[in-house]
């Protein structure tokens, strides 16, 4: 097998493994609101421990 | 905490203005002490913007059947619960802020999940607590929760918009992925290759684009089959046809171990034109989810109440539906009605409107109409009418032409190949890429949808998305006078009353009548007689006048000739209103309609290069002091017209041009339907709202002169954007036939057509930036 056909694989392997990761993180409903993330970004104080996960 | 900032800028909690003190509504002092007490103080600080009026609780509560909990809640295991509200009153970062804190102040609620673009939260929380508790919580910080879409359709409606976005981020991913191998294989053509490695590499940019062409444009391909199915020629069409084509020819060659492929060019293509219907879609929910938002406001139909239905309405509460005061005096707050802030009181008998918030005290109302029979449904009823004006079926037509236009230059390329040494793919894909006519499709929707959203900012509701184009056609415009170019509530100008008669005797009696209907003209007699006679059997005879037995006595008021049982010769506006005791007149009132104060200058806005004209069921006096201070000829200026006279005299008008009519009154509704565009103004009557092309829900006539100017742009915009649409065309498809464009450029060009298109509309603003 030529470098060709190993690049090729690792490429298609990297794609598959950034892939699944979209396809979990919109799943996730992580694009879903694209703007209240950044207002949460500004508030400068700590993490709501209610909205943590370990309480769901 | 530090309240000052608060009290400094009105009310301490919501920031409005506060006449009554450091609170504007009781339902602020409420929200403040709860936002106080559980430790969130810090909001006002955070507030950068005034909220809008808070609710304390509701008698009828949405969330309190059983109904509502099977509809709305969904199990979110562990012992947890889940419900989405759409969240009114959420108006910057800091209630944002307060809205995902409430967990940290309730252990009942575990999450608040803000969606602060969609104006929704979902919150999960514990099954032992009902969703009126719930939603309690949210309503005791000011907000005002609302039933949230289905859960199911919320599903389907996230899974979906989730699906477009994978669709999108597959065909960019893709791209990004064949451009990488693209530019190797180029470089590598340049600088040496082997032609087993050209075909590899070929071959294996056929792989990579495979995810894009094969799934990420299902849509395309399902709206091609839709198309051949209806025998009609589509955008998908050509664009599915544009994919297929580029990749079976890319196959090929790079099965041939050829260096022409345009792999990265269908990707391209698919992941720009995802692009754009994202956004669209996008667009379209945001729009959707603002009109759902101003349904909810009727609530009715959610919270099952039934005309007939008896409730009381707490002080910050809003009314369901629309009706009458039975008990209780209090002020309401109709603005979205009426656009006036001003609270307008309110005591037994005077007529309420759904989505008003009473503000002061508790009051009993009996509901007359519910949900879309309110004259709010009936506002919000004119959102809803979609239809296709001629610039959009231009559009169509246009995007058929371009597209069967297309085929036929394509066949013509590829017989002309057939007989000149062997088929162009090449050309033939390089056409079909740079004549596909996105732009041709988006310029329409993409200006109508910026005049749309710049309209609405300024209140102003249009039906369907053809308004636009008939506004800017107008050549006579048509005015009602009484409530649109003159205040709708009259002024008592003077009270007559008979010699010898005791007046305190009829007071209470004419307290009672005059708040037993909801004409106009009587509304200045409900301040001069406060007091009611109780349990009169009160019937109102339709534009003539009240009537009611008291004591054995006939008493009526009304209009002079009925009140006195006189012939009725000519319909006419109730300028006098005479109260009658067996037909002998006990007194009259004389009333005066206010000339608005921007109608002179709107009226001569509005007649330049067109006719203008008065037509009014008033006297002829009234009528030519109106037109005289408008500047309408005299010739032009009708009294005395019955509806049926209007609706002749629009008829006529329009065999001559095409026809304005701007009214408000039940007795201009035919003619706002006869009328080339009709104008329901604010405050009018429902069947008028019913009949109109545009209702102005902003208390200001000069509205329409930026409503004719903002038209005349929109069809300049829209002829602009076509035009530059079919010029790209053209000139792309004159390009390749002459062997200048080949399909990478091509591919590249065609994007770019549909960016310019939505960036033009986009920069353009149809309407002024300031409300004049």
């Amino acid at each position: 097998m030529s470098v060709f056909g190993i690049l090729l694989a690792g490429g298609v392997f990297l794609f598959l493994v950034f892939l699944g990761i979209l396809v979990w993180a919109i799943r996730n409903g992580q694009m879903d609101d694209l703007q209240t993330p950044a207002e949460r970004a500004i508030w400068d104080d700590k993490p709501d421990p209610g909205n943590s996960d370990d309480r769901t | 905490m530090n309240d000052e900032s608060a009290a400094t800028s009105g009310c301490k909690h919501c920031g409005l203005p506060s006449p009554m003190g450091e609170f504007c509504c009781p339902g602020c002092a409420a929200a403040y002490e709860v936002i106080l007490g559980i430790g969130l103080g810090e909001f006002y600080h955070r507030r950068s913007s005034p909220l809008s009026r808070p609710l304390v609780l509701s008698t009828k509560d949405p969330f309190a059947s059983p109904q509502a909990e099977q509809r709305f809640v969904r199990s979110a295991g562990q012992g947890m619960s889940s419900v989405e509200f759409f969240l009114e009153g959420v108006t910057c970062s800091a209630c944002a802020w307060l809205v995902e804190r409430i967990p940290t102040a309730d252990s009942r609620i575990f999450r608040a999940d803000l969606d602060f673009g969609r104006a929704s939260v979902r919150v999960v929380y514990d099954k032992a607590s009902s969703l009126s508790q719930i939603a309690q919580v949210f309503r005791s910080l000011g907000f005002r929760p609302r039933p949230g879409d289905d859960p199911e359709l919320s599903r389907l409606r996230r899974d979906d918009r989730r699906l477009w976005v994978l669709r999108t981020a597959v065909a960019f991913a893709c791209l990004m992925a064949s451009m990488h191998v693209a530019v190797s294989l180029y470089a590598g053509i340049f600088e040496g290759i082997s032609p087993k490695i050209v075909r590899e590499m070929g071959l294996a940019l056929g792989v990579v684009v495979a995810p894009v062409v094969f799934w990420s444009a299902i849509p395309f391909h399902l709206g091609a089959w839709r198309s051949l199915r209806s025998k009609s020629l589509s955008l998908d069409l050509l664009v599915s046809l544009s994919i297929a084509v580029g990749y079976v020819a890319s196959l090929r060659n790079a099965w041939l171990g050829l260096n022409e492929t345009y792999f990265d060019a269908v990707a391209m293509l698919v992941a720009f034109l995802l692009a754009g219907r994202l956004i669209t879609r996008f667009a379209e929910e945001k729009v959707r989810i603002g009109g759902e938002f101003l349904a909810r406001e009727l609530a009715g139909e959610v919270l099952g109440v039934r005309p007939g239905d008896v409730l009381v309405v707490p002080s910050g509460d809003t009314f369901l539906g629309d009706g009458f005061v039975r008990e209780g005096r209090s002020s309401m707050n109709a603005a979205w009605l009426t656009g006036e802030e001003e609270p307008v009181e309110i005591s037994v008998g005077d007529r309420v409107w759904a989505g008003a918030v009473n503000l002061r005290e508790s009051v009993t109302i009996e509901l007359e109409s519910v949900g879309r029979d309110t004259r709010m449904g009936k506002i919000l009823s004119l959102l809803s009418g979609v239809g296709k004006g001629p610039l959009q079926k231009l559009s169509r037509r246009m995007e058929s032409i371009i597209v069967g236009s297309t085929f036929l230059v394509v066949a013509a390329v590829a017989l002309w190949g057939l007989f000149h040494g062997g088929i162009d793919a090449n050309r033939m894909v390089a056409t079909l890429l740079v004549a596909c006519p996105c732009a041709v499709g988006l310029a329409v929707p993409a200006v109508l949808g910026v005049a749309h959203r710049q309209a609405a900012g300024r209140r102003i509701l249009l039906k369907g998305v053809d308004a636009f184009e008939r506004l800017a056609q107008v050549d006579i415009v048509v005015f009602d006078k009484t409530g649109t170019l003159t205040r709708p509530i009259p002024v008592l100008r003077e009270a007559a009353w008979q010699s010898g008669v005791q007046r305190g005797e009829w007071e209470k009696v004419l307290g009672a009548l005059c708040r037993a209907s909801a004409h106009l003209a009587l509304r200045p007699l409900r301040e001069l007689f406060p007091h009611c006679e109780p349990d009169l059997a009160i019937v109102e005879q339709a534009g003539l006048g009240l009537e009611t037995l008291w004591k054995g006595q006939k008493l009526r008021l009304g209009r002079r000739e009925w009140a006195l049982d006189h012939p009725i010769l000519l319909p006419e506006e109730w300028t006098e209103v005479v109260f009658s005791c067996d037909d002998r007149e006990i007194a009259s009132f004389s009333m005066e309609s206010k000339l608005r104060p921007e109608a002179p200058a709107v009226v001569q806005a509005l007649g330049k290069n067109r006719e203008t004209w008065i037509l009014s069921g008033d006297k002829p006096g009234p009528v030519e002091v109106v037109a005289k201070a408008c500047g309408i000829a005299p010739e032009r200026a009708l009294s005395r017209q019955s509806p049926e006279d209007k609706l002749r005299l629009v008829q006529q008008l329009a065999q001559r041009g095409k026809v304005l009519f701007i009214g408000d009154g039940i007795n201009d509704a035919a003619a706002l339907k006869a009328a080339q565009i009709g104008i329901g103004v604010q405050g009018g009557a429902a069947a008028a709202l019913s009949s109109c092309d545009v209702y102005l829900a902003h208390d200001d006539l000069s509205l329409i002169v930026q409503l004719l100017e903002a038209s005349r742009k929109v069809r300049t915009q829209i002829m602009f954007g076509l035009g530059w649409s079919v010029l790209w065309n053209l000139l792309g498809v004159t390009l390749v036939l002459t062997g200048f464009l080949g399909p990478i450029v091509c591919a590249v060009l065609m994007p770019l057509s549909s960016v310019a298109v939505v960036g033009y509309a986009l920069t353009r603003r149809p309407f002024p930036k300031e409300i004049s």
